[in-house]
């Protein structure tokens, strides 16, 4: 008998649960749930009534505004709003009035344009909308209706996010004003597909969830001056990224969101795409030992930053798009010595890899079906198979901007 | 019929709460039979009506990406038992000195006071994977999302485990590689 045998025949079979136990238990679970249902009939009661001014001025805006105050309320109570009552939102609300604040900007797809989620603040509602771009970064809107509707047209704070990822899932930007004297400080962003949830830790350790709705977070800070610090974690709770954000000092205020760079920019990759357009990938410190990754795709550039930017274990990367260039980009484990491009059409590529990252264009030619990448094998230095990485063809969607 | 995945009872849950309730019915028995043989009844008693009362004010975090929920709910009754290991070691030390055999008539088996201790003097990290791998028939990977490990890490922990235990049961010999466990 091996040692594995023993240890599973030990203490086996286990005697099964007494009823007793396991209704008690049962019991437990059903009082915790039923707790959350009166918490919740609870802040529905509190954000209805914070939601009014929305309500109102929703009703102003549309003709038909028959149920729009449910629908406001939806996106308030921190939930992601169905397909369904999205689409009326944007018919009968937002775009016409929201739309002409991405106007301006480059590529931004107005008609995409949506809120995402909204917070009750001191200062009123404060709503995020998003709108994606052709050129890949997703756009965002901040609005402040108490400003707005001061205004008669929407007053926020824009900014376009760079592309979350792994080694840097957090993508923060920031509002701060101050609305009929009183101050009033948001954050916003989104996070990368591997964050479950989001947390703003005090000082004295005390958390508060942030909710990510479709991986987009709105949150007020704090009026305090200590630094909080903003928490991403995987599903598993582990920590993927924590950055120090303080509400009121202006110095670190700069810091945190526009990260003060230590040095100059490193290129590891450089290389021009089947048009001869430039591609390059590059890395540069910045202050409390983060590192700031940086990808130019023809002239367009992204920036993410954090403590780890690459993967310490297999394969993350994946296809994205600018325009009409579709590249691969994204890092390995140090285990991985080499890596093959599979295509649908039984052909395969060397990728190079310059200190775990990898970027790589991917040629016109294999934009069709049938002819695409698909798949990334990593090998170790003996040749052998150690991880691979099924890639997801969103860039070839047919709205995607690549075939315009 | 197509029965829902515990991610999308999870996912549903969030509107619906009384919707989590399925994760127990499905999940309870394999929770709690996994405690009661790691720290006795009484201590698996609360311990898995605990794991389940978690698990629903945090299923907002859960990685709906993964259909199967039990190797989550392990992670969560495992930070639970980290406040007993010293129960456990205590039944396990005492069970190698007071322990009733089962008889057996495999000359070459192991004796259960033998298995006991052998389990007590094992590192608590190591006796982990070793038990979610043999008891709770977990893969590296689901073992990984249950502790929050690296699947590398998993695999090493297990092959030290066995190795340390193959000692402590008197025996010799180092696993070193995964073809000879059969990862699920």
């Amino acid at each position: 008998m091996d040692d594995l045998t023993a240890v599973q025949k030990f203490r086996y079979p286990p005697p099964t649960t007494d009823a007793a136990g396991r209704a008690t238990a049962r019991a437990r679970l059903d009082e915790a749930i039923a707790a959350a249902g009166r918490r919740r009939a609870r802040r529905r009661v509190w954000l209805v009534a914070a939601t009014s001014a929305v309500a109102a001025a929703a009703a102003a805006v549309s003709a038909a505004a028959t149920g729009v105050q449910d629908r406001v309320f939806d996106l308030f109570a921190g939930k992601p709003a169905g397909p369904a009552v999205r689409e009326r939102l944007l018919d009968e609300v937002n775009a016409e009035r929201i739309t002409p604040i991405f106007d301006g900007t480059p590529g931004a797809r107005t008609e995409d344009a949506r809120a995402v989620t909204a917070i009750t603040t001191m200062v009123g509602p404060v709503i995020l909308w998003v709108v994606p771009t052709d050129s890949g970064p997703t756009c965002a809107f901040v609005e402040v209706r108490a400003v707005s509707e001061r205004a008669g047209k929407p007053r926020g704070e824009s900014a376009c996010l760079a592309q979350p990822s792994p080694g840097g899932p957090i993508v923060l930007s920031s509002l701060r004003s101050t609305v009929e004297g009183r101050p009033l400080v948001v954050v916003f962003g989104w996070v990368a597909e591997t964050v479950a949830s989001l947390a703003l830790v005090a000082p004295d350790r005390s958390e508060r969830d942030i909710s990510v709705v479709d991986r987009f977070f709105l949150a007020e800070l704090p009026r305090e001056h200590e630094r909080h610090a903003l928490v991403a974690r995987a599903a598993t709770g582990q920590e993927l990224e924590r950055m120090t954000v303080s509400a009121f000092s202006l110095d670190a205020w700069s810091q945190i969101f526009n990260r003060i760079v230590t040095g100059p920019e490193r290129t590891l990759i450089e290389t021009v795409n089947w048009r001869g357009k430039r591609l390059r990938l590059a890395i540069q410190p910045a202050e409390g030992g983060e590192e700031c990754l940086i990808i130019e795709v023809a002239g367009g550039r992204g920036t993410s930053c954090g403590r780890r930017l690459g993967v310490r274990e297999g394969i993350s990367a994946s296809l994205s798009h600018s325009g009409p260039y579709v590249y691969l980009n994204g890092s390995v484990g140090p285990e991985i010595d080499s890596l093959e491009l599979r295509f649908q059409d039984g052909e395969a590529v060397a990728v190079p890899i310059a200190e775990g990252f990898v970027l790589h264009d991917i040629p016109r030619a294999r934009y069709e079906e049938g002819e695409r990448p698909f798949l990334l094998v990593g090998r170790n230095a003996a040749g052998e198979i150690v991880a691979e990485e099924r890639l997801g063809q969103t860039s070839f969607a047919k709205n995607s901007s690549i075939w315009r | 019929m197509r029965r829902d995945s515990d991610a999308d009872a999870i996912l549903a849950s969030r509107r619906d709460a009384p919707a989590f309730a399925v994760l127990f019915e499905r999940h309870f028995d394999a929770i709690h039979g996994y405690l009661r043989r790691r720290v006795g009844t009484d201590v698996a008693d609360e311990l898995a009506a605990e794991t389940f009362v978690q698990a629903f004010a945090s299923r907002g975090r859960y990685d709906r990406r993964r259909p199967d929920a039990l190797p989550w709910l392990y992670g969560i009754a495992h930070n639970l038992l980290r406040h007993h290991y010293r129960t456990e070691e205590r039944v396990l030390r005492a069970y190698a000195r007071y322990g009733v055999d089962s008889s057996s008539a495999d000359a070459n088996a192991y004796s259960d006071r033998d298995v006991a201790a052998a389990l007590a003097e094992l590192p608590v990290h190591e006796r982990d994977v070793l038990l979610l791998f043999v008891w709770a028939e977990l893969s590296y990977d689901e073992i990984a999302v249950a502790l929050g490990l690296p699947v590398g890490t998993v695999r090493s922990r297990l092959s030290r485990g066995r190795t340390r235990l193959r000692e402590l049961l008197g025996g010799s010999g180092q696993y070193d590689d995964e073809k000879e466990l059969v990862d699920g």
